[in-house]
């Protein structure tokens, strides 16, 4: 199976660990190439904001964990709000979180800038299947 | 009218004139006894009767002859008159005409001159023909008859009194002028008929007047009337008619005469002097009194008054003064005899009041008052007085008393204080406002009834009565020992003998207000226990979050690990798979470490309290932070109003710590940090501030995550995000509140409320 674009693929998350066993993943599988990793929602947001307009710096999917310091994934949507509408082209989030309290699960899924909820731990297959489906 | 007595040919017709109108004259005057002459037109005599010489030779004492001329001898005054008579018969007129004539001297007569003219054949008129009549003793009585009749008539304008005639062929009444005047008529607003006659005749007094014409008429008795007649301004007067018929040859009446006369005036008098005795009559009957005289000597009693409307009895039937006992009810004879005894005794008036039986049996209830006369040498001869049946009276007044008693058995038989009271003053109460108030009826009637209120309700009650409301209201009461009591007022306005006052009800609802402050109370309570509950069930989602966050993603990664781990065979990486393992297993544990402290601080609600001073905790948390202190130079100044407080020694510390570390933690990087700490009172709870000049944080944005676990707001190295956590859970186990103000670039205010 070979897609003919790899969608370009953001990792925003305090904890090292999943950063480094997600981006393994997302290796092994070879979905997408290259992964950017943020440890929390303000520096994305910054980043976002600085290759607003230049499509081939932008992520095409972000993977946004809801517990941060400074700006959490809540926190960070409220802002991606504002700056959704600046940007180059279109990109999808999914909410990743070890959070299997529902009240968060149902926050996300409220949320219309968020495609899905997925629980950690993330399969291999599960990261086809959320690439695969964009 | 005086012509119809003469009966003479027709002239014109008749006169078929003789030849010789001598012989003419000389024959009338014989078969006549007229007197006659004739005159030719130059007036000169042509013949003359006998008796017409004798005339002249008497009045004017000249003896006349065939062809002198009249004009001649008569004299002055009367030839004027005479020759205008004489021409206008030349002229062809007949007629008749009665003048004086005479010398004054001799005899002036009235003389009643029939003039003809004389024809020829050819019907020229060649002189003139005058019968005389002597008419001087008719004369003089008609003159005496009219001065008689102007003499009537003033006597009769100054007696007020009016001629009348009423015509029974056309109806027709006619009036005198007076009458119109009397009456107040004028003549255009009278036509006269009999119909309207009737009109203006006082309705009371019309079958009377008809009355009294149909007896004249029919029965030929005299008409008199006495009726008023309503003028036109609506004046009503008073007349007296008298009338006379005139009948016909058959004795029918033709028409009636009679005069009328304004008898106001004597009306008025007469109406005036209605005697005494008749008014008291009159007074007596309408008030239902029964007047009595009693000849103590024989016994008898004159009866008078409303004897027959209120007993049954004829004045007669009532009989004498043994009638009288005997109709008294036999259980009142004693002592209205007893009574009257005495009173006779002393010459007292008497005012009893007894059962008396009328005709029918029924018994009635008398009020009789009277008093007895003596003579002259003292001794009782008579007994006069009044009886009046009050019999509804009594029956009124029972009902009364029995409303009034149902009205005051109601009034005990409410548990409420009822009184009335004109402006606050109280008129009337109830034994109940007695029993609540603890003053005694007597004293609280003309009492101000404010003052059995509480003073700082006066101003709404009076407020209550200005306004007239009538809806119950809560107050509270002071009873005569000056104790207090809740009250619920229920006030109305009614109108009371001809002002308004107030029926107010007052009732003791303590037990009521008890109650209502045991629900305050337990509701209270309700409140708090909710509180705690949502308290405890914000922990239990706060332990959700942490387990789900905190504790499962370690657990996660871990999981991840191990599967890296199995599909691998090179031992780097695997190497470095077991130290990553190992990384979060230690994050796990230490997390748990964390929570497992939360958990302890919430389940210690009993931890042992001592009592501190702030500035002795804070010496020791300034020991603590000394590095960090002297490194920011940071000021710290303390301001502690409440210098102490009961609390455990560990959570004061580590509250002040974590504060007071935070504080320089997030200090702003262009100013020194100053830190002030002050304590007060609110109430029953002592308020710790820490006020800091740092960084300070966007509430907005930031509020809801402040005292989370793991939450940091600020890139820093130290940030664990667990001390606000951690206080909040101290403070908050032991029942008191935490809370922050801040302002993004200018400072944060930790307020922390310990709970007394």
């Amino acid at each position: 199976m070979s897609e003919p674009v790899q969608p370009t693929v953001a990792v925003v998350d305090d904890d090292p660990i999943f950063q480094f066993t997600a981006m393994r993943t997302l290796q092994n599988v070879k979905l997408a190439t290259p992964v950017m990793q943020f440890s929390n929602g303000r520096d994305i947001l910054n980043y976002l904001r600085e290759h607003a307009e230049d499509p081939a710096r932008l992520p095409d999917i972000i993977f946004l964990d809801i517990n941060m310091p400074l700006m959490d994934g809540w926190m960070f949507l409220d802002d991606f709000h504002n700056v959704r509408e600046s940007l180059a082209k279109p990109i999808t989030i999914y909410m990743v979180s070890s959070s299997i309290d529902m009240r968060d699960i149902d926050k996300a899924r409220e949320n219309p800038l968020v495609t899905d909820y997925v629980v950690k731990p993330v399969s291999p297959e599960r990261f086809s299947e959320l690439l695969r489906r964009d | 009218m005086f012509s119809e007595n003469l009966h003479l040919p027709r002239a014109r017709a008749a006169m078929t004139v003789p030849k010789d109108p001598v012989q003419l004259t000389r024959a009338v005057e014989h078969s006549t006894g007229v007197i006659v002459f004739s005159l030719d037109k130059t007036y000169c005599y042509t013949s003359f009767s006998d008796s017409h010489r004798a005339v002249i030779k008497k009045i004017w004492d000249v003896a006349i002859e065939e062809g002198m001329c009249m004009l001649d001898f008569l004299p002055e005054r009367d030839r004027a008159k005479a020759k205008v008579n004489f021409d206008r018969a030349l002229a062809g007129e007949h007629f008749t005409q009665i003048e004086e004539y005479g010398d004054e001297k001799l005899q002036r007569s009235f003389w009643e001159d029939r003039y003809d003219p004389i024809y020829d054949d050819h019907g020229n008129v060649t002189g003139v023909v005058v019968f005389v009549l002597d008419v001087s003793e008719r004369m003089r009585s008609t003159r005496k008859i009219e001065e008689l009749e102007s003499r009537l008539s003033l006597a009769m304008e100054a007696g007020r009194i009016g001629v009348w005639e009423w015509r029974m062929e056309t109806q027709q009444v006619y009036w005198s002028p007076i009458i119109y005047r009397m009456v107040g008529i004028a003549p255009e607003d009278f036509d006269g008929h009999f119909e309207n006659y009737l009109k203006i005749i006082h309705h009371e007094d019309r079958a009377g007047l008809l009355a009294a014409l149909d007896k004249t008429l029919q029965h030929h008795m005299p008409y008199v009337t006495e009726h008023r007649i309503i003028g036109k301004n609506g004046t009503i007067r008073w007349f007296s008619g008298r009338g006379e018929v005139i009948r016909g040859p058959q004795g029918e009446p033709l028409r009636m005469l009679g005069t009328v006369q304004d008898i106001t005036e004597q009306k008025a008098a007469q109406m005036a002097s209605i005697d005494w005795k008749t008014r008291y009559d009159l007074i007596v009957d309408s008030s239902q009194q029964i007047i009595y005289d009693y000849d103590v000597d024989s016994g008898g009693v004159v009866w008078g008054g409303s004897t027959k409307a209120v007993l049954d009895f004829e004045t007669h039937e009532m009989g004498g003064i043994d009638h009288w006992v005997d109709l008294i009810h036999p259980d009142d004879q004693p002592k209205i005899m007893a009574a009257l005894e005495q009173a006779k005794a002393n010459r007292e008036k008497f005012d009893m009041r007894y059962r008396f039986r009328t005709r029918s049996g029924k018994y009635v209830t008398l009020q009789d008052r009277g008093f007895f006369v003596a003579n002259d040498q003292g001794r009782v001869v008579r007994m006069l007085g009044m009886m009046e049946d009050i019999t509804d009276q009594e029956q009124t007044a029972s009902q009364l008393r029995e409303s009034e008693l149902r009205y005051r058995t109601l009034q005990e038989a409410s548990f409420g204080g009822i009184g009335i009271h004109d402006n606050g003053i109280i008129l009337e109460c109830n034994q109940g406002l007695s029993d609540i108030t603890g003053y005694s009826r007597e004293e609280l009637i003309g009492m101000n009834g404010l003052l059995l209120c509480a003073p700082e309700y006066h101003d709404l009650i009076r407020e209550k009565i200005k306004l007239q409301d009538s809806l119950p209201y809560d107050a509270e009461g002071i009873r005569k020992d000056g104790s207090r009591y809740f009250l619920e007022i229920h006030g109305k306005s009614i109108p009371y003998q001809g002002k308004v006052v107030r029926v107010t009800e007052f009732r003791d609802i303590t037990s009521r207000k008890l109650s209502e402050q045991k629900i305050t109370e337990q509701n209270a309570r309700l409140m708090s226990i909710a509180d705690d509950l949502k308290n405890k069930n914000e922990q239990l989602e706060e332990f959700t979050q942490i387990v789900s966050h905190n504790l499962r993603s370690p657990i996660t990664n871990s999981l991840t690990l191990l599967d890296f781990y199995d599909n691998t065979l090179d031992e780097t990486e695997r190497a470095t798979f077991i130290k990553m393992l190992r990384d979060s297993v230690s994050k796990m544990f230490s997390n748990l470490t964390e929570l497992n402290e939360v958990l302890k601080i919430k389940q210690n609600k009993n931890i042992e309290r001592q009592l501190l001073r702030f500035d002795t905790q804070l010496t020791e948390v300034t020991k603590m932070l000394n590095a960090k202190i002297v490194e920011s130079g940071a000021d710290i100044r303390a301001d502690f109003e409440v210098p102490e407080i009961t609390y455990p020694t560990i959570y004061l510390e580590s509250i002040l710590l974590n504060l007071i570390s935070n504080a320089i933690k997030y200090r702003h990087p262009q100013r020194k940090p100053v830190i002030h700490l002050l304590t007060r009172k609110k109430g029953t709870n002592v308020i710790l501030e820490v006020i800091d000049n740092g960084l300070g944080i966007n509430l907005q944005r930031y509020g809801h995550h402040v005292f989370k676990l793991r939450k940091t707001f600020h890139d820093h190295p130290d940030s664990r995000g667990i001390g606000l956590f951690l206080i909040k859970n101290q403070v908050e186990t032991l029942g008191g509140s935490i809370s922050l103000s801040s302002e993004e670039g200018k400072g944060s205010v930790f307020t922390i409320t310990f709970a007394a």
